[in-house]
């Protein structure tokens, strides 16, 4: 292969990652900016923020895309001039941002294709390198007051605090960190040099060409900060620099100490920040060693300094802290796995469960205590491993909302409402294939509470309400399931318009009024919108019944609760894995049927003929002073096998509902291989799966959601079997 | 006896790989002295011939040092003249690599 090959090959291998780091890169950029609008004087952000889309450039330019490489340039010349304090961040930059954010997105996207782009998004990218452009020349810049307080007026000589660490790539890049520390030498005088030796490895472990070298210095010059800082302007990029100003106060000292990368000696670090001076620091040690001598024990040498030259303790107290504590980054923290490789191993792991659930039941067959035993062991092992396993496929759902951030203020300025997003419980963990699968649902929800629930400020301000709308993502675990609540304090949602569209459409019977609960869930029938307005964003009536739909493959239940003029809250429930649970065997003849552990409350003796019919002729059974809806599995299924004499009501909670299931046997817990029921069987009602028992035979997995709704049916409506009965009434 | 290692005219970036490896082949043909050790302990890094450097070249100095240090061995910088000493001195290593006692206690 030569050269050319190579690269080509290389690229197309390891694009899908820039791809998707790209990506990354971009959403963290997005999320800083959302985080900066809310604090603009934040430094640290500010160079996050750079930092960011200087990643995007240079990953794009190792893959030649120029596009990327052009437009992100454009865009760090504004990002650059907010660090410098040229430009304050005011709402009309940050939407630009946010715009040519949506623009980079479609850059990287379209990386990935061969497609030419259409005229108008190139028309809309050079739209907006025309704004950048505007922006950036625009007008007086603004001295930014945040980060240099009173800054010192040129000609007069100050002492400054410099840090710097130099990147990795400084040499190749062909910079040198000696010429650019002599030039700093031409601005003024340097002293208390100090050079980061510690950081720098060890010759059998180097690699020499990279850079390790950091540097700490005292500076006194009468050259203003950008001077200063433009000596390094070459290295700017690829460097960490710090420029504490003269009388810096103690919280600039702190973070100047907290921002070394590595723990030299106490006394080093607080000369090496200006904290102190060496002679202090030597006079320190000394006294530290004598009272030591004749005390027995060293006093801290923060105290020593404390009392000697009145150095304050917050500061002595950070370069304490620095010391002790171990800096682990971020990174490695972290491992990257590519999603089907941690779907392999899952698979792997039902395979693995299903072949010693196998092995237990030969080894009880073989009446060997020891074998039976080491079985259990093996059971218990399996079971510790599902659940580590299953553990990784768990992200925070707060990815996900604060995705919503963006929409929402994006969304609220459109319709000029005034709204707050709160979001609760964003580290409530589910599984990485529901996060993206709830996103789309989610999404239409808030769309929906935006549009037609909460009301423009003046509407509010009209009813008595706080003009700002509040709207709330919460998330959290409740009994094996994990829920989300999307509410609003809007105006609610109004029934007799509910009412009256359900009516005109022919979905209710004129003149009939359900229960208040019906009336919200009819919301959810396709077709369905009382919006007198179709917008861009919904009244189409075609979102609620497809998010409803959506919900449920997953799984999941969707509720509605509404207070006319005070809100609305949806309620999603959905549960926490797909792949393998705690399910409890039953057996109807020679059949068996697994339910969901978690939604089995309790089993009750059954009795022939203490079922009984209620007056819709569905079978309950008495519990407790209530009356239970009872669904017969023989029944439901016509399953041949007789009757036993006693046979089993297991009763089920689904959400708020209860209900009873009559079996034969009872065959107690078992760990539950989930899988997926071929296509010709999607319609099975019932059924979400099956699982491959110890012994080989196949048990199918119930949905309790639709089970529930078969519970309320007349037997009639099921296929009866000769289950002898009082006479059916219809309704 | 003192090993040595004689640094080149240029100590830069340029020439800091190939002398790196020069040094780990110097080391590995160190014959193991048995019983006292001093013989390998102690290195003189000559640098006569030294009359361009730069800031790869002083870390390299510095990375050598450390690993001497972590083997408690001697580092010695001897015949330092204008050059190195300038820029060791810009770069605030002066007392570290050329001054005395620096037997590569770590610090």
């Amino acid at each position: 292969m030569n050269n050319n090959d190579y690269d080509n090959s290389f690229i197309a291998e390891a694009l899908p990652a820039f791809i998707s780091e790209a990506n990354e890169n971009i959403e963290t950029f997005e999320h800083l900016l959302l985080q900066l609008e809310g604090e603009p004087d934040n430094r640290e952000l500010l160079d996050a923020l750079f930092r960011c889309a200087h990643t995007i450039k240079g990953a794009a330019g190792i893959f030649g895309l120029e596009q990327v490489v052009a437009f992100t340039h454009h865009v760090e010349t504004l990002l650059d001039q907010l660090r410098e304090g040229k430009r304050v961040l005011s709402t009309e930059i940050s939407t630009l941002l946010l715009q040519c954010i949506d623009q980079m997105r479609l850059l990287v996207s379209a990386a990935q294709g061969t497609q030419a782009e259409g005229e108008e998004v190139v028309q809309a990218r050079e739209a907006l390198v025309q704004r950048l452009h505007e922006v950036c020349c625009s007008g007086c810049p603004v001295l930014s007051s945040c980060n240099s307080p009173g800054s010192p007026r040129p000609g007069r000589t100050c002492h400054w605090q410099v840090s710097v660490h130099f990147g990795q790539d400084i040499f190749r890049n062909g910079m040198d960190p000696l010429a650019i520390l002599n030039y700093v030498r031409g601005l003024g005088a340097i002293s208390n040099l100090v050079c980061h030796v510690c950081a720098v490895p060890a010759l059998d472990a180097i690699d020499p060409e990279s850079c390790y070298l950091g540097f700490e210095f005292s500076l006194d010059t009468s050259a203003t900060r950008e001077q200063i800082e433009s000596a390094f302007s070459f290295v700017r990029d690829e460097c960490t620099l710090y420029l504490v100003e003269p009388g810096a106060h103690t919280p600039d000292l702190v973070s100047l100490i907290e921002a070394i990368p590595e723990k030299p000696k106490l006394g080093e670090l607080l000369v090496s920040v200006g904290a102190a001076s060496a002679t202090q620091i030597q006079q320190s040690l000394q006294v530290q060693a004598e009272v030591a001598a004749s005390a027995g024990k060293a006093p801290p040498l923060g105290e020593i300094l404390h009392a000697k030259t009145g150095l304050d303790q917050q500061i002595v107290a950070a370069a304490l802290r620095k010391q002790n504590t171990q800096r682990d980054s971020d990174d490695a923290r972290f491992v990257r796995v590519k999603a089907d490789r941690l779907d392999a191993v899952i698979n792997l792991l039902g395979e693995l469960v299903i072949a010693s659930a196998g092995a237990s039941l030969l080894a009880r067959q073989s009446r060997q205590d020891t074998l039976i035993e080491a079985n259990q062991q093996i059971g218990r092992l399996v079971e510790e491993i599902r659940n580590g396993t299953l553990q990784l496929r768990m992200v925070p759902i707060g990815e996900v909302f604060a995705r919503f951030r963006r929409v929402v203020r994006d969304t609220a300025a459109e319709l000029g409402k005034n709204v707050e997003l709160e979001i609760a419980g964003g580290e409530t963990e589910l599984d990485k294939t529901l996060v993206e699968r709830i996103a789309d649902p989610l999404m239409h929800l808030v769309r929906n509470a935006l549009d037609h629930g909460l009301e423009t400020a003046d509407e509010r301000a009209a009813a008595g309400k706080p003009t700002q709308g509040r709207l709330t993502l919460s998330a959290c675990h409740e009994s094996g399931s994990i829920l989300i609540r999307i509410e609003d304090d809007g105006r609610g949602i109004n029934r007799d318009k509910v009412l009256a569209r359900a009516w005109e459409r022919g979905l209710l019977e004129h003149g009939i009024t359900p229960p208040d609960a019906q009336i919200l869930k009819l919301i959810f029938e396709p077709g369905f919108s009382t919006a007198e307005k179709v917008t861009n964003l919904s009244g189409r009536g075609v979102g609620m019944d497809v998010v409803r739909r959506n919900i449920e493959v997953l799984r999941g239940t969707v509720a509605l609760h509404s207070e006319p003029g005070r809100g609305t809250c949806i309620e999603i429930r959905l549960p926490l894995t797909l792949a393998i649970i705690d399910g409890f065997l039953v057996g109807v003849g020679t059949s068996k049927f697994i339910f969901p552990l978690d939604t089995v409350v309790e089993v009750i003796e059954n009795q022939p003929g203490t079922a009984m019919l209620d007056a819709r002729g569905c079978r309950v059974v008495e519990l407790r002073g209530h009356v239970l809806p009872v669904v017969s599995l023989r029944a439901l299924y016509a399953l041949d096998s007789p009757e036993p004499e006693r046979g089993s009501v297991v009763v089920i909670q689904s959400g708020a509902a209860s209900f009873g299931v009559l079996v034969d046997q009872l065959l107690g817990q078992h760990q539950t291989v989930i899988k997926p029921l071929g296509r010709m069987f999607q319609s099975l009602r019932g059924m979400s799966g099956s699982s491959i028992l110890g012994n080989g035979e196949v048990a199918l997995i119930f949905d309790v959601q639709s089970l529930c709704q078969l519970a309320e049916q007349p037997t009639s409506v099921l296929r009866a079997n000769s289950f002898s009965q009082n006479p059916v009434s219809h309704q | 006896m003192d090993q040595i290692l004689t640094l080149p005219a240029e100590l830069t970036i340029y020439t800091v790989a190939e002398l790196r490896l020069q040094w780990l082949q110097l080391n590995a043909e160190i014959p193991e002295a048995s019983g006292a050790a001093t013989a390998r302990d102690s290195w003189l890094i000559d640098a006569a011939a030294v009359e361009e450097i730069d800031a790869a070249g002083v870390q390299f100095l510095l990375a050598l040092w450390q690993v001497l240090a972590q083997k408690k061995q001697v580092f010695r910088l001897a015949n330092l003249n204008r050059p190195l000493s300038n820029a060791l001195e810009a770069l605030g290593v002066a007392a570290l690599l050329a001054g005395e006692g620096n037997n590569g206690a770590a610090t």
